[in-house]
C-alpha cells in the first residue's frame, strides 16, 4: 500500500475522518493506531520490530538521562550497537555473507533475510533522538505514546523525512486546530507530489528500464540520454513523495521537513547536498561528519577529506546493500572532498577571470549537474559490469531512434508540460518559480494538474526508488 | 472538540477549484472522444453494421478497444444468416465466400476463457426468431476447458463479477465501472500510441474503414462478420519443434497442463448444445488445425499433450451424445495443409478455410431450415 495506490488514498481519506471526529486527546491515538495499521500491510513482523526499536530507543532514552553523565556513553554505545546490529542484520547480513563468501574456502550458509520496509529510516530516526539526548540537546520523551508516534508517523515512515526529535514531537503534543490554509496546501502538495512521481518519474522510467535493464545492447548517446533522464526520474520520484508525506503531515496538522530545494541548481557539491535530500545529509553531517571531524581534528585538510570519504561510503551503503552504492557514495566523497580543498583557489581564479558573475553561477550548475548525473550510473546500474560498460561507452553513435519507441508524441508533450508546470509550483525551485497561491490562477493551475493527474498520470503500480532503502 | 469553522471565501475557493477541475475534465474528455469518434473507434454497432451493409467493402477494427459479443449479434440480426460460425479467434477467418450458396456470417469473437462458452449461448439467446440461424460451424479449442488457464480460474473478481451480474442495481454499477475502466484504458492506450493517428481523423469521402487500425493498415472485421488480417501482415516464422516443447514445457498460458477437462466449461457447452437442439439448429463441431511444427510440439510434450488427447475425445463424443458431428482436423496433415497456410502457430489464413467447409459443409445438405442448395 504506497503512496500512488488507491487503497491507500482510501486509507488516508478514512485515517483523516476518523482523526478529526475524534475527541481532541484521542487524536493522536487514532494516528499512532492508523500508522500501526498501515504499517502492518507491510507485514505484522515489519510492525513488531518497529514496535520493539522503538521500545529500545525509548528506555536507553530515559535510562540515559537518569544515569550519571559519566556513565551515559556507555549506555549511548549499547543503544548504537543495537540499532546499527538490527539494521545490518535486516539490511546487510546477505550482502555481507556474499562477500565474506568470497574469500572463504568453505562458504558459509547463505542467509535470507526480509527486509523492513522502512527501517534505514526509522533505525536512523531513533539514532538521531539518543545523540541528542546524549548530547543534551533535548530531554527523553516521558510519555511512550508520543514516541511510539514519533517513529511511526504513517506518511513519513516509508521514506522519511528522517525527522529529530526536537522538531517533530513538540507538535505531536499540540492540540490539532482546523485550519483551512493548511489542509489546502496540504492537498496542493499531495497534487503536486502525485504529478511528480505518476505524470513525470513514472513515465521517465519506460526509457531508463528499458536502457538499464540491458545496456550492452546500447552505447553513445542513448546510454548518455537514459543517465540524464535517471537523473531526474530519481529526483521525481524521491521529492514526489516528500511532497505526498508533507502534504498529508499538514492535512494531520504536522509540519514535516522539506528535503529538496531545487538540487539540480545547485553551484557545488556542497550545496547539492545542502539541497538533496536535506534531512538525510543533516543527519550524516550532525551525527557522524561532525564527530569524525573533531576525531581527524590534528590531520588538518586530510582529516577533513577523510572524514568526508568515510561519511560518503556509509552514506551510499546506507542507501542498500550493494557495491554500487558504496561506489557512489566514495564518487560524491572525491567530489565533496577535491571540491572543499579547491573551492577557495576557483573562486579566486573565477574572480580573476572577469567572467560575468551570472555565467560563472550558470557553468558551475552545469558542471555540479553533470557530475551528479554520471555519480547516478553507479546508483542506478543493475551490476558494476553494466556501469563500467556505460562509463566506457559514452560515446559512439547517435541514434536516438530508441526515445521515440519509447515514446508517443503525446507522451513527450505531456512530459514537457507536466514538468514546466511543475517548475512553477511553490518550493519547486525557487529561482524560477512563480506566485501561484493566489486567485483564479492557483485554482486554475491545480485544476490542470489533477486533469494531468487522471489523463497522463501511470496507473500502473510502480513503487518509489527510495522504497527499498 | 473546536468546531471546525471554514469561511465563506474558502467554501467559495474549493468550489471554484471543483468547478475548473470538472470544467477541465470535461475538456479533456470531449477531445478524446471527439478523437474516438472521428476515428470511428467508438461508432455504436448499429451503424458499424449499418455501414458494413451499405459497403460490403468496409473494414471494421478499432485499436483502443475491443470488439465485443455485441457488434456480433447486430451483425447476426440484421443479416439474418442461415449459416454462422462461433467459435474463438481461430474461426474468425471464415467468410461468406466459404459457403456459396447460403447466407452466412461469421459471430466468432476473440474468445479465450471458459466464460466465453457462456458468452456464445449469449450470442444465441440474444437473437430474434428470424435470425436464428439453421445451422452453427462451431469452432472449439482446448483452452476454453482448460481449468489451470489462469485465465479460466475462478479467481474473486470473476465470482465477485457474476455475483454482481445477478442483482440489478449492482449490475448497473459494475457496467458503469466497467467503462470507466475501459475508456480509462482506451485513453492510456492512445496517449501511449506511437502510431500516427492525425492523418486518419478526416479521412477522405470514400471512406475505407471504420476504427483506427481499419483505416491504417485495411483490415479487420467485413460485412459477414470474418476477420482479415491486413496485407502488411507478416507470418509468424516456423520454430524449431524443441522449442515450442520448451515452450509448452512452461506452461504457457493457455496450455498450462491440466489433469481434466474442466467440468463446468464442459456443462455450458452442453447447455449451448442443448439451445440449439431446442431450436432446431444443427451444429457441426470442427476442431481447427495448428500448424506443423507447434502441432507436434502439443501432441508430444506432456502433460499438455494428455490433456489435448483428452480434449479431442471428450468434445466430440459430447457433441455426438446430442447428435451432432464433430470434425477433429487438429492436425494439419488432415486437411494437407502447409505453414504457408497459417499466420503462426494457431491461426490459418483465409484459404484453407475453403478446403475445411468442402469437407463439412455435406452436414447441412438436409437441413430444413437452411433453404439454399448449398
Amino acid at each position: 500500500m504506497l503512496f500512488n495506490t488507491f487503497g491507500y488514498f482510501v486509507f488516508a481519506i478514512t485515517a483523516f475522518f476518523v482523526f478529526l471526529a475524534a475527541p481532541g486527546k484521542w487524536k493522536r491515538t487514532v494516528l499512532l493506531t492508523a500508522s500501526y495499521f498501515f504499517y502492518s500491510f507491510f507485514g505484522v513482523k515489519s510492525a513488531l520490530l518497529l514496535f520493539s526499536v522503538s521500545l529500545v530507543s525509548f528506555f536507553f532514552g530515559i535510562t540515559m538521562r537518569s544515569v550519571r553523565s559519566s556513565r551515559r556513553i556507555y549506555y549511548l554505545w549499547g543503544a548504537i550497537f543495537l540499532h546499527v546490529a538490527t539494521l545490518v542484520y535486516f539490511k546487510y547480513a546477505e550482502f555481507i555473507v556474499m562477500n565474506v563468501n568470497y574469500f572463504l574456502k568453505e562458504p558459509l550458509s547463505p542467509i535470507h533475510v526480509i527486509m523492513p520496509i522502512g527501517i534505514s529510516f526509522y533505525i536512523f530516526q531513533s539514532l538521531a533522538y539518543l545523540f541528542d539526548i546524549y548530547l543534551e540537546k533535548i530531554q527523553p520523551e516521558k510519555h511512550l505514546g508520543y514516541f511510539l508516534l514519533y517513529l511511526s508517523f504513517f506518511p513519513k515512515l516509508l521514506q522519511g523525512p528522517i525527522e529529530r526529535a526536537s522538531q517533530l514531537i513538540p507538535q505531536l503534543k499540540r492540540g490539532y486546530v482546523f485550519n483551512y490554509n493548511k489542509i489546502a496546501e496540504g492537498v496542493q502538495l499531495i497534487i503536486v507530489g502525485l504529478v511528480k512521481k505518476m505524470v513525470v518519474a513514472d513515465r521517465l522510467a519506460f526509457f531508463v528500464n528499458e536502457i538499464f535493464s540491458d545496456v550492452v545492447n546500447f552505447s553513445g548517446l542513448v546510454l548518455v540520454l537514459a543517465s540524464y533522464i535517471f537523473t531526474f526520474q530519481i529526483y521525481f520520484d524521491f521529492s514526489g513523495y516528500t511532497d505526498i508525506a508533507r502534504g498529508l503531515g499538514k492535512i494531520f496538522g504536522i509540519e514535516l521537513s522539506e528535503n529538496f530545494q531545487a538540487p539540480y541548481l545547485a553551484t557545488n557539491i556542497q550545496e547539492f547536498w545542502r539541497k538533496w535530500h536535506i534531512t538525510f545529509s543533516a543527519w550524516l553531517r550532525d551525527y557522524l561528519f561532525t564527530p569524525l571531524l573533531s576525531q581527524f581534528r590534528n590531520f588538518g585538510a586530510w582529516g577533513v577529506v577523510g572524514a568526508v570519504l568515510i561519511t560518503f561510503a556509509i552514506c551510499g551503503l546506507w542507501h542498500g546493500p550493494a557495491w554500487g552504492f558504496v561506489i557512489f557514495g566514495l564518487i560524491h566523497g572525491a567530489y565533496m572532498g577535491t571540491s572543499i580543498l579547491t573551492l577557495k583557489k576557483r573562486n579566486e581564479l573565477w574572480e580573476r577571470s572577469r567572467v560575468p558573475a551570472g555565467w560563472v553561477r550558470k557553468w558551475r550548475i552545469f558542471v555540479t549537474f553533470n557530475m551528479i548525473a554520471l555519480s547516478f550510473v553507479f546508483f542506478r546500474a543493475d551490476s558494476m559490469k553494466d556501469a563500467v560498460y556505460i562509463l566506457t561507452h559514452l560515446t559512439g553513435p547517435v541514434d536516438l531512434s530508441i526515445l521515440f519507441q519509447a515514446y508517443s508524441a503525446i507522451e513527450i508533450l505531456s512530459l514537457i508540460a507536466a514538468v514546466a508546470l511543475l517548475a512553477k509550483s511553490p518550493g519547486f525551485a525557487p529561482a524560477i518559480s512563480i506566485n501561484t497561491n493566489r486567485g483564479l490562477s492557483q485554482q486554475f493551475y491545480y485544476g490542470v494538474m489533477v486533469n494531468l493527474l487522471i489523463f497522463l498520470g501511470v496507473k500502473k503500480y510502480a513503487p518509489f526508488i527510495y522504497f527499498r532503502f | 472538540m473546536r468546531r471546525l469553522s471554514i469561511s465563506d471565501s474558502e467554501v467559495r475557493n474549493v468550489k471554484i477549484f471543483g468547478l475548473v477541475t470538472v470544467a477541465l475534465f470535461m475538456l479533456c474528455v470531449s477531445v478524446f472522444e471527439f478523437v474516438f469518434l472521428r476515428l470511428g473507434e467508438t461508432l455504436p454497432y448499429e451503424d458499424v453494421v449499418r455501414r458494413q451493409q451499405l459497403n460490403e467493402e468496409l473494414y471494421y477494427s478499432p485499436r483502443y478497444f475491443n470488439v465485443g459479443d455485441i457488434y456480433k449479434i447486430y451483425g447476426v440480426q440484421s443479416s439474418k444468416p442461415e449459416i454462422i460460425a462461433l467459435g474463438t479467434s481461430r474461426i474468425m477467418p471464415m467468410e461468406q465466400k466459404h459457403i456459396a450458396g447460403a447466407k452466412f456470417y461469421n459471430a466468432g469473437v476473440d474468445a479465450s476463457t471458459s466464460r466465453e462458452i457462456a458468452g456464445m449461448l449469449k450470442i444465441l439467446k440474444s437473437l430474434d426468431r428470424e435470425a436464428m440461424p439453421g445451422g452453427i460451424v462451431l469452432g472449439i479449442d482446448s483452452w476454453l476447458f482448460n481449468p489451470n488457464y489462469p485465465a479460466n480460474r475462478q479467481d474473486w473478481k470473476s465470482r465477485m463479477k457474476s455475483s454482481l451480474e445477478r442483482i440489478p442495481v449492482l449490475a448497473g454499477f459494475y457496467a458503469a465501472y466497467q467503462f470507466v475502466a475501459q475508456r480509462t484504458k482506451s485513453y492510456d492506450m492512445f496517449i501511449a500510441d506511437k502510431g500516427s493517428w492525425f492523418e486518419y481523423l478526416f479521412p477522405a469521402p470514400q471512406e475505407t474503414g471504420i476504427g483506427l487500425n481499419a483505416r491504417m493498415a485495411q483490415g479487420g472485421f467485413r460485412s459477414d462478420g470474418s476477420f482479415h488480417y491486413p496485407d502488411s501482415h507478416k507470418a509468424d516464422n516456423v520454430r524449431e519443434i524443441s522449442e515450442w516443447r520448451q515452450w509448452l514445457a512452461r506452461d504457457q498460458y493457455r496450455f498450462t497442463a491440466a489433469a481434466d477437462i474442466d467440468p463446468n466449461a464442459l456443462n455450458n457447452f452442453k447447455g449451448l448444445l442443448e439451445f440449439c437442439r431446442t431450436k432446431n439448429i444443427k451444429v457441426v463441431g470442427v476442431l481447427l488445425p495448428f500448424r506443423g511444427d507447434f502441432y507436434s510440439a502439443l501432441t508430444s510434450v506432456q502433460p499438455q499433450a494428455g490433456f489435448f488427447e483428452k480434449f479431442r475425445k471428450t468434445i466430440p463424443s459430447a457433441m455426438n451424445a446430442f447428435g451432432y458431428p464433430c470434425y477433429d482436423f487438429s492436425s494439419p496433415e488432415a486437411m494437407d495443409l502447409t505453414t504457408e497456410d497459417f499466420w503462426d502457430n494457431l491461426h490459418l489464413k483465409q484459404t484453407p478455410f475453403g478446403k475445411i467447409m468442402k469437407r463439412i459443409l455435406v452436414e447441412f445438405h438436409d437441413e430444413p431450415m437452411i433453404n439454399t442448395v448449398l
